[in-house]
């Protein structure tokens, strides 16, 4: 399935003093199992966007269509119209997801999206049992237990699984990783990485963590103040153009920053480097390369 | 998003006079129009009671279409009452008659007596909270009932729990949209089928809704403990309410307002 934006617009409370003018003429693509990051500041319109291609919100203007794998095209919402029927198609856990818990046992909760799909009892159940075990969680041990009884990490799964029972091709996660330590925090980004690649899923990632997205998108849209300012590879929005990003305010990877303070301090560095292994390649190839001087004008010196 | 739109309780931020005035003066203020409704008995005093409140509102700068909003959710329950006037009064003579059933003139003239009523009700309270900051509004309250604490009369308690359930109302709202949203993108569906099925429906929603609600609450137990709060004993404020000149021309207009609304009562202009 494919997603596209075109010419999205939204402003909240029109007319009153509370005016917010939260999306403006947004255009961006989601192709078919693709891994999508979106970045910016709180209240640039991350969020509110995710929730347009949910089909949850309506917007002001513009459209946002989905594609499906037999070439028909549905929209998912536009001006007067949120389609339910795409919904299931595109799944959203919210940021904080722990909090839509509501049932008495961690099976029943992780059941209510696919019993809402019209599924009898035993299709339910086992949507849910896979869930779980995609999340990381034993149902046999997790199942019967309140949702409010488990750790927060674990709640979290539980949300996680119960947005993954409806069985969607796209999967939206909005900020998954807030407030979780860091053992979590990986495990969580693990696990989705392994569920794209499992269920050939589309991904769209809300994230504050640069490293995160370097390390796991195809695709980087980076917003600021209600519009996208930047959409392309993490090598393009990190390395063309990270002076940019960081005049809006934005951090680079640890990578490039590292490499930026590098040649700050007068190493002759590229700084176009994304992953670990690369960056340290390129500290070790700038250090021979200025020993390599070193040697030439002590050989110019001796000769001399 | 329809969570969104509730103007009732809400502040709208101004520096007209009327936002100025000391929010005690206001609170009485607004009480004494309150009633001063009660005390019309006639369409022409109601035409003084409208241009009293429209002084108000053009002084205070507040968009009539802003304070109209507020209207939306007991619209309802002013067509009932209305209708009842109109529908139980059998006194008067008869305007319409379709068989046994007829309806009189003064039926008719009641309803659109109480129907009038009901709206400037609401029109001159939320002025009052359109005008004032809930802080400042439950601060007023607190000093205006201190006397009152005499009697055993818990002033400042009430007020703090004013307080503290005005500024978690947008707050309970927009945890309320979020967890709508959440659970609609599993596939709940809380506007379709019959009463039953929407009442069940509501579960997923008010669950997780009165968790966060403790959750929160718990938060703010331990945040204002934190900060040392024993109660309103020996308790200083920030911002002293001191009454100005502006709050006694309001007062002096108002004293002004409920005698002519007095008077009226007793001078017959008898135009209808």
């Amino acid at each position: 399935m494919q997603i596209k934006v075109e010419n999205l617009s939204k402003t909240f409370s029109p007319g009153m003093p509370y005016e917010t003018r939260a999306l403006s003429d947004i255009n961006c693509e989601i192709g078919s199992g693709e891994f999508v990051a979106i970045i910016g500041h709180t209240g640039s319109g991350k969020t509110t966007l995710v929730q347009h291609i949910a089909g949850l919100v309506q917007p002001d203007s513009g459209r946002v269509t989905a594609t499906l794998d037999d070439g028909t095209e549905t929209v998912i919402s536009e001006k007067g119209k949120a389609a339910f029927a795409v919904r299931r198609r595109v799944g959203i856990v919210f940021q904080y997801p722990e909090y839509q818990l509501f049932e008495e046992t961690v099976l029943k909760d992780v059941c209510f999206g696919p019993k809402n799909q019209g599924l009898d009892q035993e299709a339910q159940e086992a949507r849910a049992k896979e869930a779980l075990r995609l999340v990381g969680l034993d149902p046999d041990v997790v199942g019967e237990s309140s949702p409010f009884e488990l750790s927060g990490g674990q709640k979290r799964r539980v949300a996680i699984a119960g947005v993954l029972a409806v069985e969607p091709e796209l999967l939206i996660l909005d900020e998954p990783t807030a407030g979780l330590d860091p053992k979590g925090h990986d495990d969580i980004l693990d696990m989705i990485d392994r569920v794209k690649e499992d269920k050939s899923l589309s991904i769209v990632l809300v994230s504050h963590n640069m490293d995160d997205v370097a390390a796991y998108a195809d695709k980087v849209i980076v917003m600021n103040a209600g519009t996208v300012v930047m959409e392309g590879t993490p090598e393009y929005v990190y390395c063309e153009r990270g002076s940019e990003l960081k005049d809006i305010g934005l951090d680079l990877p640890a990578g490039p920053a590292f490499l930026e303070r590098l040649r700050e301090g007068g190493l002759d560095v590229d700084i176009r480097k994304l992953g670990f292994e690369e960056t340290a390649g390129e500290i070790v190839r700038a250090l021979k390369a200025k020993r390599g001087k070193k040697t030439e004008k002590n050989a110019e010196q001796q000769n001399s | 998003m329809a969570v969104r739109d509730i103007t009732l309780g809400q502040y709208f931020p101004g520096d007209s006079c009327i936002h100025r005035l000391d929010p005690r003066v206001k609170i009485v203020c607004a009480l004494v129009y309150l009633v001063s409704l009660f005390v019309v008995r006639s369409f022409w005093v109601f035409g003084l009671c409208i241009l009293f409140l429209a002084a108000v509102i053009i002084l205070s700068g507040v968009p009539f279409r802003f304070i109209s909003k507020g209207l939306k959710p007991v619209i309802f329950l002013i067509i009932i009452t209305m209708l009842i006037n109109v529908l139980f009064i059998r006194t008067g003579d008869p305007v319409l008659t379709i068989g046994k059933f007829y309806i009189t003139n003064e039926g008719i003239y009641r309803a659109l007596f109480m129907g009038l009523r009901l709206v400037l009700l609401i029109f001159g309270s939320s002025m009052l909270t359109l005008t004032t900051k809930p802080i400042e509004l439950t601060d007023g309250m607190e000093k205006l009932l201190s006397p009152l604490s005499k009697i055993g009369l818990p002033a400042h308690e009430l007020a703090m729990m004013m307080t503290i359930a005005l500024r978690f109302i947008p707050t309970l709202l927009d945890e309320t949209d979020k967890i709508m949203k959440a659970q609609t993108a599993r596939g709940a569906d809380f506007e379709n089928g019959n009463l039953k099925e929407k009442a069940k429906a509501l579960i997923p929603l008010l669950v997780p809704l009165f968790v966060s609600a403790f959750r929160i609450a718990g938060d703010l137990a331990m945040a204002m403990e934190a900060r040392c709060y024993h109660g309103g004993k020996g308790r200083t404020r920030l911002h002293q309410m001191k009454l100005g000149r502006v709050d006694a021309v309001a007062a002096i207009v108002m004293v002004v307002y409920l005698g002519c609304v007095i008077a009226s009562r007793y001078i017959n202009i008898n135009i209808f």
